[in-house]
């Protein structure tokens, strides 16, 4: 199986790999394709961009209601004896902002499948609908680093109002270093255990985090690649 | 023709079977194992004939080093000393399948002889040949019965070799290969000089999408030598005239050629003779060439391939090639080649879904590949 993957960021990117990865769906990284952030831009236009332009959740909002890359990927690219299926992966730090206007539920047991449910709601009114039983929905709450965070602490990560803050504060007082600046290459290393989810002990960091473990209960179960 | 290897333990190339097709396109990032396909398949070949020395396997175009590189080297395996290629051919019963198993007795040993547990088909062709030509039929008819013996796939399978084209060996200078033709383009104007004229004139007649390109020429006197339009290294006898140039005054050498022509024509020429080999491969077909005379150039190879009974294995890094392949036809195969996550490379046949068009609004699959469609790109970056 083939996947697209619609996301904020490359670090996004790297994460859902990684979780792909460990959950048996791929064995090989010619499966899955970023379609955003965009890799079919020239130098030309990448220096006209700003950065605003690379990692945002109006990309992904744009990516679903143009849907153009979206077509391009189910319908018009999907030429080859093979299946495909999409991921769109989306933060919901953002989410009360003009544009985003998803509700926030009462911060409950029930606030993470709330907000997730919700989020997935809009997803599926900018795609019209649309190409949404081809899908899978990464919806993460609030930040992906809560994701990554259930790797490396035993505790409800998904509280942090500021995930990507509360990880950095962890990674430095831990004196957790990865050598690299590439943000991709870094939610690679950082993520790294995810390729091992199946193992009964990386397993469990899916119950530190529920939209981590609402999106891996989504995916479909791997059929020996 | 060679309808499916299997190779084990070859350089990256953990496990992987292959079934092929007449013309057979890789494509991969750089470092997925393309090379490494062909060189199996070479390696292959030179055990069917019981020619295993470095300078024997060089000759092939494998690239030689040590055993231990040789075979395959994993982070998750333990090193084996020995590989395994299993050769199918269409033509053969499966029982008759080539099994090739080569080893040495210390891989980390530089200077090393490969041992091998394979079927010299040269020996058996010979011991065969032998008893027929005990019989009376031979003596009459001893051309015919040699004409059979060169159509057996062991023939064509011995054959091959790995061809890398030079376009400073093309234009004649520094070659180092006596072979009409060298792997690196060696002796281009004698293979020519040696056409007959039906294939001279097909040599000509392919040459159509060479916009300026008048007429071949070969200088088997050395007068044009002489004359001045070589003044240069060049040992080739090999010139050209240019349609658009004053009569008088047309005619220049394959060193002053532009190196386009230079790769066309050693494929052409290639593909046209019947006295190079029936199976062989091609690393990098698009060196030198625009990216419509690539598609323009595998069209006509393609068709040369069917009408001369050619076998070969091309890699690629030109997205363009690939508009030359009609994936509809069963004969012609294209491979994306990578490595999983493991490091070892993986060969995948891409095949169209039955009710693909690929014309109108559907993209080319040079759009394909470099839109990520097809994979075979580096990643993430």
């Amino acid at each position: 199986m083939k996947f697209g993957i619609i996301a904020e960021g490359w670090s996004d990117v790297a994460v859902l790999e990684n979780i792909m990865i460990g959950l048996e769906l791929i064995d090989n990284l010619e499966d899955v394709l970023p379609i955003r952030p965009e890799r079919n831009v020239d130098e030309s236009d990448l220096s006209t961009m700003r950065a605003a332009d690379f990692s945002n959740w109006t990309l992904v909002k744009k990516e679903c209601v143009d849907r153009i890359n979206i077509q391009d990927f189910l319908l018009d690219g999907n030429v080859l004896k093979e299946e495909r299926k999409m991921i769109v992966h989306i933060d919901t730090a953002e989410c009360g902002e003009i544009g985003y206007e998803v509700d926030r539920p009462i911060k409950d047991k029930n606030y993470c499948l709330g907000l997730r449910n919700n989020v997935i709601e809009k997803i599926k009114e900018w795609l019209d609908d649309e190409y949404i039983d081809d899908m899978y929905f990464a919806v993460a709450i609030e930040e992906t680093e809560a994701w990554i965070h259930a790797l490396y602490e035993t505790k409800d990560t998904s509280k942090s109002a500021s995930p990507k803050e509360t990880f950095r504060r962890y990674l430095s007082k831990n004196k957790i270093t990865v050598k690299s600046n590439n943000a991709f290459q870094r939610a690679k290393m950082l993520s790294d255990n995810f390729t091992k989810i199946n193992n009964k002990k990386v397993k469990g960091c899916l119950e530190n985090n529920l939209s981590l473990k609402l999106f891996v209960n989504s995916l479909p179960v791997s059929k020996h690649i | 023709m060679l309808a499916k290897i299997e190779i084990e333990n070859y350089k990256s190339i953990y496990m992987e079977s292959i079934e092929l097709g007449r013309v057979n396109v890789f494509i991969g990032e750089n470092g997925c194992g393309k090379t490494n396909v062909l060189e199996a398949v070479g390696m292959a070949s030179a055990a069917s004939e019981g020619k295993m020395k470095n300078d024997e396997l060089a000759f092939k175009g494998i690239r030689v080093t040590k055993p231990s590189i040789t075979f395959s080297s994993f982070l998750e395996n333990k090193t084996k000393s020995e590989f395994n290629i299993i050769c199918e051919f269409d033509d053969l019963k499966e029982n008759e399948r080539l099994r090739i198993r080569l080893s040495v007795e210390n891989p980390d040993e530089i200077i090393s002889e490969w041992r091998g547990d394979y079927i010299d088909t040269k020996k058996i062709e010979k011991k065969v040949k032998r008893n027929i030509s005990k019989h009376k039929e031979y003596s009459k008819y001893p051309e015919t019965i040699d004409k059979i013996f060169n159509s057996l796939p062991f023939f064509s399978f011995r054959q091959y070799k790995i061809f890398n084209l030079s376009t400073r060996i093309l234009r004649g200078i520094g070659g180092t290969s006596f072979e009409i033709p060298g792997i690196h383009g060696e002796n281009l104007d004698i293979l020519i000089s040696n056409f007959s004229e039906q294939e001279f004139h097909k040599l000509l007649d392919n040459s159509h999408f060479i916009s300026w390109l008048e007429d071949i020429v070969i200088d088997r006197e050395g007068g044009l030598r002489l004359e001045g339009h070589n003044l240069n290294l060049s040992q080739s006898k090999l010139y050209f005239r240019d349609k658009f140039m004053e009569k008088k005054n047309n005619i220049f050498s394959a060193e002053n050629a532009n190196e386009g022509i230079l790769h066309v024509l050693f494929y052409l020429a290639l593909f046209i003779s019947k006295r190079t080999p029936k199976f062989f491969a091609i690393d990098n077909i698009e060196t030198a060439l625009n990216p419509q005379l690539c598609r323009m150039l595998m069209v006509e190879l393609i068709k040369l391939a069917k009408k001369n009974d050619k076998q070969v294995l091309i890699t690629t890094h030109n997205p363009a090639i690939l508009d030359g392949l009609n994936l509809h036809d069963d004969e012609v195969r294209l491979f994306t080649v990578s490595r999983n996550l493991k490091g070892h490379t993986k060969v995948k046949r891409l095949e169209l879904k039955p009710d693909v068009e690929l014309n109108g609004n559907r993209m080319k699959l040079s759009e394909l590949w470099m839109r990520g469609h097809l994979g075979a790109l580096p990643h993430h970056f």
